[in-house]
C-alpha cells in the first residue's frame, strides 16, 4: 500500500466498515437527481427560449430570455393570463383554509373535549373525506348542480326543474366548499392532537390561578394551540394552491382559471415557457407559506415542548347542545361522505340524470354494450381501457409505494447510522423538499427534466417509469420521516449486537432491522399507496395515452362529457383508497392518523 | 486458549470534544478488568472502540496480539471480524426472536449444523439457568432474565474477549448481587478475558482482578482492588473508591485537624484524606497522625455498621464503626487517626509518599472529655 497515506487508508476503511454511509451517498445522489434536479430544470425553463417560441422571440432555443416572465407579469395579456389566475388561486386557497379551519377546529374541540353523542364514531367517520379523492366531491357536485350552460347531461337539480345559477354550480364557491371539506380532517387531527395534550395543563392552570373558564381558554389555551392552528392553516393552504383536480373540474365550464389549471393547459398546448412561469409562481407560494410556518413556529415550539402529563379525558358537558352538536357532525358527514358517494353511485345507474323513474335505472354504464355515448360504447367494466388503467394503477402505484416505503426505511437507516452528520442532514432535507413544492408544480418540474433525453438518461415521458419516479419523489417526505423516526426509536444497539456477533450489513438489515420494522414498513407502503391511487395532479401532467391510470382515465371521460362513466371510475378509485385504508387498519394495524402528520 | 487486549495511546474526539484522551492499558489474557469511573468519563467509548463500533482518532488497539485498529498503520478491522463479545447496558435483545433464536443467531452465522446449534443453545441456557424460557420473547421477560439472555447470547459463540457495558446497572440490588456471583463463576470457568465497565465501585471491588480508574477520558490508576483501595495514587481515586466517602482536609484551613496534619506533613502536601473506617473515636492509639477534640453531631446506623458524624472545628468528619459506638449526639470525644492512615496529596491532587509525614502532632484539648 505504498503511496497511500495510512491516515487516508484508515478513514476509507472506517467509512467502508459501515455501509450506511456509502448507501447514504448513493441515496443522496439519487434524490438530488430525482428531486432537486427537476425543480432546477423547471426554474431554468422559465427563463430560456423554448423550441416552439424561437421564431416569435427571435432567438435560438435554449438561450436566456425574459420573454415568458415579461409576458406573464407585464404584457397586455398579463392580467387574464397570470394575475387573474393568481388572484383566483389565492381566493380558493384562503377560502378553503377558512372553511377547513372553522369546521376542523370546531370538530376537533367537540371530539376531543366534549361529551357529544357518538364521539368515538365521528372521530373516525369525519376523517373519511381526506381518504377519498378530492375531486370525487367535485364530480358529485357537478352531477347535482350542473346547469344547461355546459354540455352533456344536465344536473339533477336542472332535471328536477330547478336551474342552479352558475355561481353555485361552478367556480370559486363550490371549489372553496369542497377543498374546505376535503382538508377539514387534516385540521381535526392536528388541532385535536394538540388539544388532547393540553388538557392537564389547562385544567391545572385554571384551578391554581382561580381563573374563569373563558379566561383560561383565551389566555392559556389559545396561545398554546397557536402552533397547531398555524401548522394546520399553512399546510392546508399549501395543499390548496397545489391542488389541480377540484378547480379543474369545477372551473372548466366557466373558464375559472387558477395557477394549477393554467399550468395544465399551458402544458397541453405545448407552451412550456409559460407553464414554467406558472409552476415557479406556485412553487414560490408554497415555499413562502411553509417558511412562514417555520418562522412563526420558531418561537412557539419553544414553549409547546413543555410536556404535559397524560391527558385527562375531561369532557365539557354540552348540556342542551349535545344533540345539535352531534347533528352538525352528522350533517357534515352526510355532506362530506354520504351524499357525494351516493350521488356518484346513483348517477352511474341512471340514464338521464335526476330522473327517478324505474325505467331510467340501468346497469348499462357498468356492464352494458352499445351505449349511445359515441367513442365509449361499452359499460366501464366491459371496456378494456378501464382494465388497462386499473392494472396500470396497481402496478405503478404499487411499485412506487413499495419502493418509497423501502427507501424511507433505508433513508432512516442511513440518517441514523452514518457518522457523517452533513450526509444525514442532506438526506433529511432533500427528501423533505417535495413537500415544499405543490403537487402540480412538482409534476411539471418532472416533465421539464425527464421529457427529453438528457445525457445518458433517455426521455422518460410516455413510460411507466416517469410516473413511478414522480410518485416516489412525491411520497418521500412522508416515507423518509416515517423511516427516520422508526429507526430512531429502534436505536442502534440491536444492529450493533448483531455486528459484534459477526453479521454483515445484508444480514443485519434482512434478519434484524426489517423484521423489527415490519409494522413501520406496512405504514410506509400503505399510506403512499392510498395517496397514490387517488392522485390526479401528478398523473394528469405526466401520464401519456399509453400509460393511462384510473385517475387520468376518469379525467378523460369527464373531458368528453361521459359523466356516468367518469363517476363509475371515480367510485372504483374511492373504493380502492377506502378499502386500502380499512384493510391496513384492520389487518396490518397501520395507524392512519400518522399519515396526516406527514 | 485465551487472549489479551492492549491499548496504546488511544484517543477519541467528537468534533471539539475529547471523550478519550490517550489511554494506555494492557489487559493480560484471562484477566477480569473493571473500567471504573464516573459517568461521562469515556468508559463506554473505550469499550465500543475495542469492539470496533467506534473508530478511534489515534492510538492502537491489539486483540490477541494482533493489531485490529491503528490509524497510523491504516488498519481498521470491522466489528464483524474482531470476534469479541459485547453485552450492552440495555441488553439489546431482538424483540422479534425468541430467547432460543436470540442465542442461536451467532451460531447460525458460524455455519454450525442444526443439531450442534440446538445442543449449544441448550447448554448455554442451562448454564445461565434460563432453559425454561427458551421459547419466550424478550418482551415477556423480567430485567434479570433479559440480562441472562443477553449474556447467554454472547457466550454462545465462546468469545475469547468479553466486553460488558454496565450490564448490572438496570437490575435491583438483590439481582445485582446474584449476577455478580454468576459472572465471577463464569470467569473462573471460561478463563476468558473480561473487560467490564461500571461506575459502581462496589461492583468493581467485588468482581475485578484488576481495576482501571478513569477520569475525564484518562486512566488515573491501574491496579488490583487492594492496591486501588490501600495505595491510591491520587485524590480522585481515593475520593471515588470507598463508602462512605473519604474525609478530605484542606491543609491551609485553620481547623484543628488541618493544622495538626499540616504541621506534620511536608511542604508539598496541600490536602489530606482519612477514610471513615480509619478514624479512631475515644482514646488515641500510641502512634497517631493527629488527635483532636470533636463533638458528636449524629449517629447514623446503616445496618451492621454505624456512621458517626462529628464536628471538629469547622470540619465535618464522618467515621465508620463496625461496633455500636458508645456515643450520642452532643458528646465531646477525641478523634484520631493512626500514623499511616492519612493519604497526602500535592497541589495537583497526586499522592505524596508517606515519608513526607513527620512527627506526630497531638494538640492539647481543654475540653477533653474522651472516654
Ligand atoms: N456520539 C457522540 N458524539 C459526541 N459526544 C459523544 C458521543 N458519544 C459519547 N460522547 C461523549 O463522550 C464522553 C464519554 O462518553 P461515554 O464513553 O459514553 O461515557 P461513560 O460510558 O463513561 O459514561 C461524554 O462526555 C459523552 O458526552
Ligand atoms: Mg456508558
Amino acid at each position: 500500500m505504498s503511496g497511500v497515506s495510512p491516515k487516508l487508508l484508515y478513514s476509507a476503511r472506517v467509512t467502508l466498515a459501515e455501509p450506511a454511509t456509502l448507501i447514504g451517498i448513493v441515496l443522496a445522489l439519487f434524490f438530488a437527481y430525482l428531486i432537486a434536479a427537476p425543480v432546477l430544470a423547471m426554474l431554468v425553463d422559465a427563463v430560456v427560449v423554448q423550441v416552439p417560441d424561437a421564431r416569435r422571440i427571435g432567438a435560438e432555443p435554449g438561450t436566456f430570455t425574459l420573454y415568458y416572465l415579461e409576458r406573464a407579469l407585464f404584457s397586455r395579456v398579463a392580467d387574464p393570463v397570470f394575475w387573474t389566475p393568481l388572484r383566483n388561486t389565492l381566493t380558493i386557497a384562503f377560502g378553503g383554509v377558512a372553511v377547513a379551519l372553522t369546521l376542523g377546529s370546531l370538530f376537533a374541540w367537540l371530539l376531543a373535549r366534549t361529551d357529544m353523542f357518538g364521539r368515538r364514531w365521528f372521530a373516525s367517520a369525519l376523517i373519511i373525506p381526506y381518504i377519498l379523492p378530492g375531486w370525487t366531491f367535485a364530480l358529485a357536485w357537478l352531477t347535482l348542480f350542473k346547469n344547461r350552460s355546459s354540455g352533456g347531461h344536465a344536473g339533477w337539480l336542472e332535471s328536477l326543474g330547478v336551474s342552479p345559477p352558475d355561481w353555485l354550480a361552478y367556480g370559486p364557491v363550490p371549489t372553496i366548499l369542497i377543498l374546505g371539506l376535503h382538508y377539514m380532517p387534516f385540521v381535526i387531527l392536528l388541532v385535536g392532537g394538540a388539544l388532547r395534550n393540553l388538557d392537564a395543563q389547562l385544567e391545572e392552570q385554571a384551578r391554581v390561578l382561580g381563573a374563569g373558564q373563558r379566561q383560561a381558554a383565551l389566555r392559556i389555551a389559545l396561545p398554546l394551540m397557536r402552533p397547531a392552528l398555524i401548522s394546520a392553516t399553512i399546510l392546508v393552504f399549501a395543499e390548496c394552491i397545489g391542488d389541480f383536480g377540484v378547480p379543474y373540474v369545477l372551473g372548466l365550464p366557466v373558464n375559472y382559471d387558477v395557477l394549477s389549471t393554467s399550468l395544465y393547459r399551458a402544458v397541453n398546448s405545448r407552451q412550456e415557457g409559460m407553464a414554467a412561469v406558472f409552476a415557479a409562481a406556485i412553487l414560490l407560494l408554497g415555499a413562502l407559506s411553509l417558511s412562514t410556518d417555520l418562522w412563526l413556529l420558531r418561537n412557539a415550539r419553544r414553549f409547546a415542548t413543555i410536556g404535559s402529563r397524560g391527558s385527562i379525558d375531561r369532557a365539557t358537558p354540552l348540556g342542551a347542545l349535545r344533540l345539535p352538536a352531534s347533528a352538525l357532525a352528522g350533517l357534515v358527514f352526510l355532506a362530506g361522505v354520504v351524499v357525494p358517494l351516493a350521488v356518484l353511485a346513483l348517477s352511474t345507474v341512471m340514464r338521464v340524470p335526476g330522473l327517478f323513474q324505474p325505467a331510467n335505472f340501468t346497469l348499462d354504464f357498468w356492464v352494458g354494450t352499445g351505449l349511445p355515448t359515441m367513442a365509449f360504447p361499452d359499460g366501464v367494466l366491459r371496456t378494456p381501457e378501464f382494465w388497462d388503467a386499473a392494472r396500470n394503477t396497481l402496478v405503478i402505484v404499487g411499485t412506487a409505494s413499495l419502493t418509497a416505503g423501502m427507501l424511507g426505511l433505508l433513508v432512516g437507516h442511513c440518517v441514523t447510522r452514518t457518522s457523517w452528520t452533513s450526509l444525514s442532514g442532506f438526506l433529511r432535507q432533500i427528501t423533505f423538499l417535495p413537500y415544499l413544492v405543490p403537487g402540480v408544480a412538482f409534476a411539471f418540474a418532472f416533465l421539464s427534466l425527464f421529457a427529453v433525453a438528457r445525457g445518458p438518461i433517455p426521455a422518460l415521458y410516455g413510460t411507466n417509469l416517469i410516473l413511478v419516479l414522480a410518485l416516489i419523489a412525491d411520497q418521500m417526505p412522508f416515507a423518509s420521516r416515517a423511516g427516520v423516526s422508526a429507526m430512531m426509536q429502534l436505536g442502534r444497539e440491536p444492529e450493533e449486537a448483531a455486528r459484534v456477533l459477526g453479521a454483515g450489513w445484508t444480514r443485519r438489515v434482512s434478519r434484524i432491522v426489517l423484521p423489527i420494522q415490519r409494522r413501520a414498513l406496512y405504514t410506509g407502503v400503505l399510506l403512499p399507496f392510498i395517496s397514490g391511487a387517488k392522485n390526479l395532479t401528478l398523473f394528469a401532467l405526466l401520464a401519456a395515452p399509453g400509460t393511462e391510470v384510473l385517475t387520468t382515465f376518469s379525467l378523460r371521460l369527464l373531458e368528453n362529457n361521459y359523466l356516468q362513466a367518469a363517476n363509475a371510475v371515480v367510485l372504483v378509485i374511492a373504493a380502492i383508497s377506502f378499502g386500502g385504508a380499512l384493510l391496513g387498519q384492520r389487518l396490518l394495524g397501520v395507524d392512519l392518523a400518522s399519515g396526516f402528520a406527514k | 486458549m485465551t487472549a489479551g487486549v492492549k491499548l496504546t495511546g488511544l484517543v477519541k474526539t467528537y468534533g471539539e470534544a475529547t471523550a478519550v484522551q490517550g489511554v494506555d492499558l494492557d489487559v493480560p489474557a484471562g484477566d477480569f478488568l473493571c473500567l471504573l469511573g464516573p459517568s461521562g468519563c469515556g468508559k463506554s467509548t473505550i469499550l465500543r472502540m475495542i469492539a470496533g463500533l467506534e473508530a478511534q482518532t489515534a492510538g492502537r488497539i491489539e486483540i490477541r496480539g494482533e493489531t485490529v485498529a491503528d490509524p497510523a498503520a491504516g488498519l481498521f478491522a470491522t466489528p464483524e471480524r474482531r470476534d469479541v463479545g459485547l453485552v450492552f447496558q440495555n441488553y439489546a435483545l431482538w424483540p422479534h426472536l425468541t430467547v432460543a433464536r436470540n442465542v442461536e443467531f451467532g451460531l447460525r452465522l458460524r455455519r454450525m449444523s442444526a443439531a450442534a446449534r440446538a445442543q449449544r443453545v441448550s447448554e448455554v441456557l442451562e448454564e445461565m439457568e434460563i432453559a425454561a424460557l427458551a421459547e419466550r420473547y424478550p418482551g415477556q421477560l423480567s430485567g434479570g432474565q433479559q440480562q441472562r439472555v443477553a449474556i447467554a447470547r454472547t457466550l454462545a459463540v465462546e468469545p475469547k474477549v468479553l466486553l460488558m457495558d454496565e450490564p448490572l446497572s438496570n437490575l435491583d440490588a438483590r439481582l445485582r448481587l446474584e449476577m455478580r456471583g454468576v459472572l465471577k463463576r463464569l470467569h473462573a470457568r471460561l478463563g476468558a478475558t473480561i473487560i467490564f465497565v461500571t461506575h459502581d465501585q462496589w461492583e468493581a471491588m467485588t468482581l475485578a482482578s484488576t481495576i482501571a480508574v478513569m477520569r475525564d477520558g484518562r486512566i488515573e490508576q491501574v491496579g488490583t482492588p487492594e492496591a486501588i483501595y490501600e495505595r491510591p495514587e491520587s485524590r480522585f481515586v481515593v475520593e471515588f473508591v470507598g463508602a462512605p466517602p473519604i474525609n478530605i482536609f484542606d491543609l491551609a484551613a485553620a481547623t484543628p485537624i488541618a493544622r495538626a496534619l499540616a504541621a506534620a506533613a511536608g511542604p508539598r502536601v496541600v490536602s489530606a484524606g482519612v477514610r471513615p473506617e480509619a478514624l479512631v473515636l475515644g482514646q488515641p492509639a500510641a502512634d497517631v497522625a493527629f488527635a483532636a477534640p470533636a463533638e458528636v453531631t449524629g449517629v447514623l446506623p446503616t445496618g451492621g455498621a454505624w456512621i458517626v458524624e462529628l464536628a471538629c472545628g469547622n470540619d465535618t468528619v464522618f467515621a465508620l464503626s463496625h461496633n455500636r459506638p458508645a456515643v450520642a449526639p452532643g458528646d465531646h470525644i477525641r478523634v484520631s487517626a493512626p500514623r499511616h492512615a492519612p493519604h497526602l496529596f500535592d497541589d495537583a491532587g497526586r499522592t505524596c509518599s508517606p515519608v513526607s509525614m513527620s512527627e506526630p502532632a497531638t494538640l492539647p484539648t481543654p475540653i477533653d472529655r474522651a472516654r
